[in-house]
């Protein structure tokens, strides 16, 4: 009879139903503890949490547009002549080098008596939707990087840079080297021709031209809603299972928030400078096959020539080691050295483990350089270089 | 113990009996309709193939029993005194059943799709819903939007009209990708019930602790977001998204824009030519900084 097969609703509901149950059941555990677990819980929440991120003193030494940057204030004689200059992604916030104390790149070079400077780039407006890859590289990054070498007096300085900072980074050692004495990659991509991340996957399919014709600028929440959908089992529901879970512990959840408080902190981004990025990067790979022209100027990434640390995670589901692992090879410099560490996209930055190795690794590749003589400096863009004379560095 | 509270006590527990014996019967009865549609022929005549439909059923069975004895044995009170969880959630889930069992009606009213006994899953039976739906809005709805427009009102008429049939085109390609993230929960749901089964199969010990459980679904369930959402259908349903969303923003904006011109509140358009207008004039001046500076050097 066709009644006799007719679904019930309950069955057709049952995937829901045991996920929910499931999720309780773990949450939940046995009767005792879930009682005890409910109770100490209400004494976290309800008792004051410590979630403030990026604690760390700094001042705003100089502004252009929207665009700042931070001075931290050092808590020890510089023990390098050579100042850091942290270049971050537009992608998120750079309070993330600066999550908690404890748990601080910044502090963590701070203490070892690093100066160092970090590139604000704050929350786009509506007026910012032209601004493209250039005004970025040759405009902030460049006019950034001026400002401290003249505040020191000096000629050259370090940069840091991070993602999407780091591919910007690329370009703007490639198309400036003589204003960098040592670069230091991190989780930074410039192959994108792989299938390693969904990220790859998807922004191959996307149409650039509309999304920017849509928004405008890209709203962070939309590209947020774009990472969260490249694992919604661990982020969206394992992620906040293991909250429950751990509820009762005050430490765990004010470390929780302020992930949380990170994660979701996105400014928009640009629209041109959206729609370079996918289209040059991910859609034509042009960094890598030297093919990408700033300014006028073609970026060649054998115009890079003073030391280059790169440092990548094995583990990284947005930025994998395919997008990572050519650069070195690409490069025209002979002081090169690939790092790749145990760990994940963010765990690089604020992980237990990783702050006690990413960090004093950075500081050691750094002091190592400090004294070196200039390195050599690429005059053309023919990949032609000249030796710069020992003992010029100031 | 008072009379009231022995009262209740055994209240609770007639009611727990029956709410397990119900849901049982609930599993009982799934089982055998899943064997009798895994043992019915296909469309084509060809016997369906796949695991044993009397395996899996068992396997549903055990699942649910050993999620019962992790929940622990059922003590009298109310919510506020529940010594258990499942007399806890057993409060908590009543409202919702009644609601379910009461939206069900409604629902196989409305759309006799239950009735055709045809839908798979929640995600085969959202998405014919909704396609039927939205086709039939395609067919009636689009063409009344789509009449030719006439006299002096006719461009604003033509862009409003635009604007709501994009609107409906999103919702459409909207519903399509959020039913398709709705499949690997239903593949997680088979996914654990197979995985039981094959170890009672194999005569392991089931799983009773539910940490394990929890751990094989949300393991499953990654692998089967993994899969979709690397494949062709996602992207395809992706970008179908997309391209909707656009034409919506687009005609949205063009309908405001009418509205806009007889306020006096700039519009979108106006807004971002004024912002390039600026933009470049930004960029000239810092061009005109930067030459002062380098000729000063000189």
């Amino acid at each position: 009879m066709q009644s006799d097969k007719k679904p019930h609703l309950s069955e057709l509901m049952a995937p829901y139903v045991m996920a929910g149950e499931l999720i309780m059941a773990r949450v939940a555990g046995d009767t005792a503890k879930f009682y005890d677990h409910i109770r100490k819980a209400k004494e976290v929440l309800l008792s004051p949490m410590q979630t403030d991120i990026a604690v760390t003193p700094y001042d705003v030494v100089w502004e252009e547009d929207r665009v700042k940057l931070k001075h931290y204030r050092p808590r020890t004689e510089p023990s390098l002549k050579t100042p850091l200059f942290i270049v971050y992604a537009q992608v998120n916030r750079e309070t993330m080098l600066d999550l908690q104390p404890g748990r601080s790149v910044v502090e963590t070079f701070l203490a070892a008596g690093l100066d160092i400077y970090m590139l604000d780039w704050w929350y786009p407006t509506r007026k910012d939707r032209y601004l493209n890859l250039d005004d970025h590289i040759n405009g902030y990054i460049d006019e950034a990087v001026d400002f401290i070498l003249e505040k020191h007096g000096i000629d050259q300085l370090n940069i840091m840079a991070i993602c999407q900072g780091g591919t910007m980074s690329v370009m703007y050692a490639a198309l400036h080297p003589e204003k960098i004495k040592n670069l230091v990659l991190t989780v930074t991509p410039t192959n994108f021709d792989h299938d390693a991340g969904l990220l790859n996957v998807w922004a191959r399919s996307l149409d650039p031209d509309k999304l920017v014709a849509s928004y405008g600028n890209i709203p962070g929440d939309i590209m947020n809603l774009g990472f969260l959908l490249l694992n919604p089992a661990r982020l969206m529901i394992d992620k906040y299972v293991g909250l429950m879970e751990n509820i009762h512990n005050k430490d765990f959840v004010e470390n929780f928030v302020r992930m949380e408080r990170w994660i979701f902190d996105s400014p928009d981004l640009p629209g041109e400078t959206f729609r370079e990025f996918i289209q040059w990067m991910f859609i034509e790979n042009r960094l890598i096959k030297n093919e990408l022209v700033l300014g006028g100027k073609k970026v060649d990434l054998r115009n890079i020539t003073m030391p280059v640390l790169n440092i990548y995670g094995k583990y990284d589901h947005l930025v994998p080691p395919a997008a990572c692992d050519q650069t070195i090879g690409k490069i025209g410099s002979t002081d090169k050295e690939d790092l790749c560490l145990d760990t994940g996209h963010i765990g690089i930055y604020v992980s237990s483990k990783m702050q006690r190795e990413f960090g004093p690794k950075i500081i050691r590749w750094l002091t190592e350089r400090d004294e070196a003589p200039e390195p050599v400096v690429v005059a053309t863009n023919k990949n032609a270089a000249k030796k710069g004379k020992a003992g010029e560095q100031p | 113990m008072s009379e009231r509270e022995k009262t209740a006590d055994s209240g609770q527990h007639v009611v727990f009996e029956d709410w397990v014996k119900g849901q049982l019967g609930t599993w009982e009865e799934a089982w055998k309709q899943t064997a009798q549609a895994w043992q019915a022929p296909s469309a084509n005549g060809d016997p369906v193939q796949g695991a044993n439909p009397e395996e899996i059923g068992k396997g549903l069975l055990n699942f649910f029993q050993a999620l019962s004895s992790i929940a622990g044995t059922p003590k009298p009170g109310d919510f506020q005194s529940a010594k258990s969880v499942p007399d806890m959630m057993l409060k908590m889930l009543q409202p919702l059943w009644g609601y379910s069992i009461k939206l069900e009606k409604q629902w196989a009213e409305m759309t006799g799709a239950t009735a055709t006994g045809e839908p798979e899953n929640m995600a085969e039976l959202a998405k014919q819903m909704t396609k039927s739906f939205y086709d039939a809005q395609g067919e009636d709805f689009r063409k009344i939007l789509n009449v030719p427009q006439l006299g002096l009102n006719r461009y604003y008429q033509e862009r409003f009209n635009k604007a709501i049939e994009k609107a409906s085109g999103f919702q459409s390609a909207l519903t399509e990708f959020l039913q398709l993230l709705m499949i690997p929960l239903e593949k997680a749901h088979y996914g654990v019930q197979e995985e039981i089964a094959k170890l009672e199969k194999e005569g392991k010990a089931a799983i009773k602790d539910s940490k394990a459980l929890y751990q094989l679904w949300i393991q499953k369930l990654e692998d089967h977001y993994m899969a979709l959402l690397r494949s062709d259908d996602y992207m395809n349903t992706l970008r179908g998204t997309l391209n909707s969303l656009h034409d919506y923003r687009a005609a949205r904006s063009e309908f405001f824009m009418d509205l806009l011109q007889n306020l006096p509140i700039p519009t979108n358009k106006e807004m971002d030519e004024l912002y390039k207008d600026l933009y470049i004039l930004k960029k000239r001046v810092k061009e005109l900084e930067r030459k002062v500076k380098r000729d000063a050097k000189r």
